[in-house]
């Protein structure tokens, strides 16, 4: 193109951003949701809320595993936590293949060992599988979907900051209360203060789905065999049986749990045991492994540490030598794993979740500023034109509608009945019941009232959950609190602080009065009829750029 | 407590960065531009507190990979916090600024 | 580029004109940026030095920047068809090269 090479990368960024933008800002709702993915999955079983762990959880759970499934070829523990009050345990029995998936489990109270029955409830799992499959199509679709809208977020982001003129000079900048202005200041400071992440998210993201997006390389050095490629890389691929099976043997006498849990604290600090597996149970060739909670290198992505003990006496082994990851292998490793951010602590979720939270502004600010930036070309138009309408009604719903469509996640939880065949799928259509009225909605009602309806909305629902889990549910927030149960309350307030957060938005956009419109003046109808302006706009994410635009040879 | 010292460094640092633009030195002390020493002191402080929030950082994760991907996500964090506060608050935005790191700093030490 | 809603009259057929430069710069950019970036990567994967598994790792790895530089490349040259020039002819060459390469290792 004859203008400049800054030009040409500024238009890219703004097309390639609204294209998908709103399937960017699903992506980045739904990933920022499943950072706490396993507190939402909490928050929708009530029944689990009344366990208590103390320290005889680990030896109920495996008197559990002991009665339920003595005969088991393996049996694994998921102890309580930061993020879990019960414990979870599971069995593979013998003759079962290896593979992912889950095998046989329950849930247990970790103050009785008791099992418990959570009504069935898969909110969290679909949010997150949302993330990068979308849903109600084949998973490589949703997937190739995902990674077409990554790309062009990748895209974005390289012609945004070629695009930005003053990226330093503007670093700091925020102007409320100046229209556009204010806009576009709020989502460069979304997008560039927390450029690393974007960076990272974006990228990492596209590594987790390479083998499907670029797999030529695969293609060229294995013939397409991809088994091979992960066998040879050291990651763990399909079906690994391990050696043929001895027979059992019976153990003499009980496996001395609490002494390895005991030689765990020492060695760790007291309650760092997130898991236990034991392989071939009640035999005399019985291992036990313990895993540390929390992250270790991100190199190997974030595999915590182990102690493996002897099953029948407590004698400690050897840990397995693990391969040392290939120099591309930590690469890979390091940036998935910040992407996933797996076996993290809290402070390290909340960190990424807020910057999460920063990216689907992002998002949002983009869409709004199309829209808000045209605002005077409708103003001289003296009307809105059809491609505008469009992309207004699809802003509120997909932003506005989709997030009131996840606050009523928590109440389609609370409100259809503990008992009722099928419940989970149901959740997942109340979801989509109101995101489709949503639109509905938007499509009826003018533009302002559109989003401060539905920003009202969102508010309500996030802000009042706490007290639907208080009416509905086995505990509630000022008990937890007393209780000094954090993680209970944490979830219950994260709920009311992003309600509180969507009301101050909400009322700031009933507040806002826009500027007088100028005097009409009458304009002779034209002879020809022209295209919408709407539909041929370029559109511009710096004003100066638009100008002096030669025409194209 | 070493996370909460590393953003009240970072945002520190950003806050003296800030500072060296006329833009914001302006919204600060209503005069217009800094000096050119001020303005050198100003960077080089700046950038000197950004990294140092690093450290508190690599105290904190183990591993040298985890404490840098949060370091860089965390003076985002810090840098949001001044980004909100200075059109709103200069004044407070650019106190915290001086005030933070040394709170932080006095309180890890007795911690 | 001409905005068709401004004061000046324009004629359609240069804005049909624009529309199709666009078009084509497009299809460069994903098909001859597809091209380019698969058959880069194929070619990496082979040529690089070190064990196979870390060679095709690195070249996939890299593979997201080869595409955002192929794109971007598309809508900086200076007309379509140089767009197409800079794509399709290094791709289709990467591609052969990873083809025969590929063909004479099995």
């Amino acid at each position: 193109m004859k203008q400049g090479f800054r030009q040409s990368m500024a238009w890219l960024h703004t097309w390639s951003g609204l294209i998908l933008c709103w399937l960017l800002f699903a992506i980045f709702l739904t990933g920022t949701a499943s950072y706490f993915r396993q507190e939402i999955q909490l928050w929708m079983q009530p029944e689990l809320h009344a366990s208590r762990p103390d320290a005889l959880t680990a030896q109920r759970a495996y008197d559990a595993l002991q009665a339920r499934a003595p005969q088991a070829q393996s049996w694994n523990i998921v102890l309580p936590g930061p993020r879990s009050p019960v414990a979870q345990v599971s069995w593979r029995d013998a003759g079962a293949p290896v593979r992912r998936g889950p095998g046989n489990g329950m849930v247990l109270d970790a103050g009785t060992g008791a099992q418990l029955s959570p009504r069935e409830s898969n909110a969290g799992n679909f949010l997150y599988r949302f993330h990068f499959e979308l849903y109600g199509m084949e998973r490589i679709t949703g997937r190739w979907i995902v990674g077409v809208a990554t790309v062009i977020m990748l895209i974005g982001i390289i012609t945004g900051i070629v695009t930005h003129r003053r990226i330093f000079k503007d670093f700091f900048t925020l102007r409320p209360r100046k229209g556009h202005r204010s806009w576009l200041d709020g989502h460069n400071a979304a997008a560039v203060l927390a450029l690393p992440f974007h960076l990272m998210i974006t990228y990492s993201g596209l590594l987790l789905l390479m083998t499907l997006l670029m797999p030529w390389g695969i293609e060229a050095a294995y013939q397409g065999d991809t088994q091979a490629f992960f066998s040879e890389w050291g990651r763990r691929g399909g079906a690994a049986e391990s050696a043929p099976l001895a027979p059992r043997e019976p153990a003499p006498g009980a496996t001395p749990l609490s002494a390895m849990l005991a030689h765990a604290d020492i060695a760790w600090g007291p309650g760092q045991v997130a898991s236990i597996s034991v392989t071939r149970p009640g035999t005399a060739q019985a291992i036990v492994e313990l895993r540390r909670r929390g992250t270790g290198s991100l190199l190997d992505r974030g595999q915590p540490d182990r102690l493996r003990f002897r099953g029948a006496d407590g004698q400690t082994l050897p840990a397995e030598a693990s391969a040392e990851p290939s120099g591309p292998g930590m690469v890979y490793n390091v940036l998935t794993a910040l992407h996933l951010v797996r076996f993290a602590d809290p402070v390290v979720r909340w960190i990424f979740f807020l910057l999460g939270l920063m990216g689907t502004f992002m998002a949002a600010s983009g869409l709004v500023l199309w829209v808000v930036k045209r605002e005077p070309d409708r103003r001289k138009l003296g009307r809105t034109p059809a491609g505008h309408r469009l992309v207004q009604v699809l802003n509120v719903a997909a932003v506005a509608g989709m997030t009131a469509a996840v606050g009523a996640l928590f109440w389609a939880n609370r409100l259809i009945p503990a008992g009722l065949p099928g419940r989970a799928q149901w959740e997942i259509h109340a979801f989509f019941a109101v995101w489709g009225l949503s639109l509905l909605h938007a499509a009826v009602r003018p533009h302002r009232a559109a989003w401060r309806e539905q920003l009202w909305l969102g508010a309500a629902l996030f802000a009042l959950a706490p007290l639907l889990n208080a009416w509905t549910g086995t505990s509630h927030l000022l008990g937890a609190l007393r209780h000094g149960d954090g993680l209970l309350a944490g979830i219950d307030l994260t709920l009311l602080a992003l309600g509180l957060t969507l009301a101050a938005v909400a009322r700031k956009v009933g507040l806002h009065r826009p500027p007088p419109a100028p005097a009409a003046r009458a304009r002779p109808p034209r002879a020809a009829p022209r295209p919408a302006p709407g539909g041929a706009h370029t559109g511009t994410a710096t004003p100066a750029a638009a100008a002096g635009r030669g025409a194209d040879a | 407590m070493m996370p909460v010292l590393a953003i009240a460094l970072a945002y520190g640092g950003f806050a003296c960065l800030a500072l060296a633009m006329g833009r914001h030195f302006e919204q600060v002390f209503g005069r217009d531009e800094p000096s050119a020493r001020q303005r050198t002191g100003l960077r080089l402080g700046g950038t000197t507190l950004l990294l140092l929030s690093i450290l508190p950082c690599l105290a904190y994760w183990p591993g040298t990979s985890l404490a840098l991907g949060v370091w860089s996500a965390l003076i985002s964090l810090a840098g949001l916090a001044l980004v909100l506060l200075l059109p709103y608050a200069p004044r407070w935005a650019a106190g915290l600024g001086a005030a933070a790191p040394l709170l932080a700093g006095v309180a890890a030490a007795i911690a | 580029m001409p905005k068709p809603s401004s004061a000046a009259a324009v004629a359609p057929d240069t804005a049909w004109r624009y529309r199709l430069t666009v078009a084509s710069r497009l299809a460069a950019a994903v098909a001859g940026g597809y091209l380019l970036t698969a058959g880069a990567t194929a070619l990496l994967s082979l040529a690089l030095p070190g064990p196979r598994a870390s060679a095709v790792l690195t070249a996939t790895m890299l593979s997201f920047s080869i595409f955002t530089a192929a794109v971007m490349t598309a809508f900086a040259t200076s007309s379509a068809a140089r767009a197409w020039l800079w794509l399709a002819l290094p791709g289709a060459l990467a591609a052969g090269a990873a083809w025969w390469l590929s063909g004479s290792a099995s």
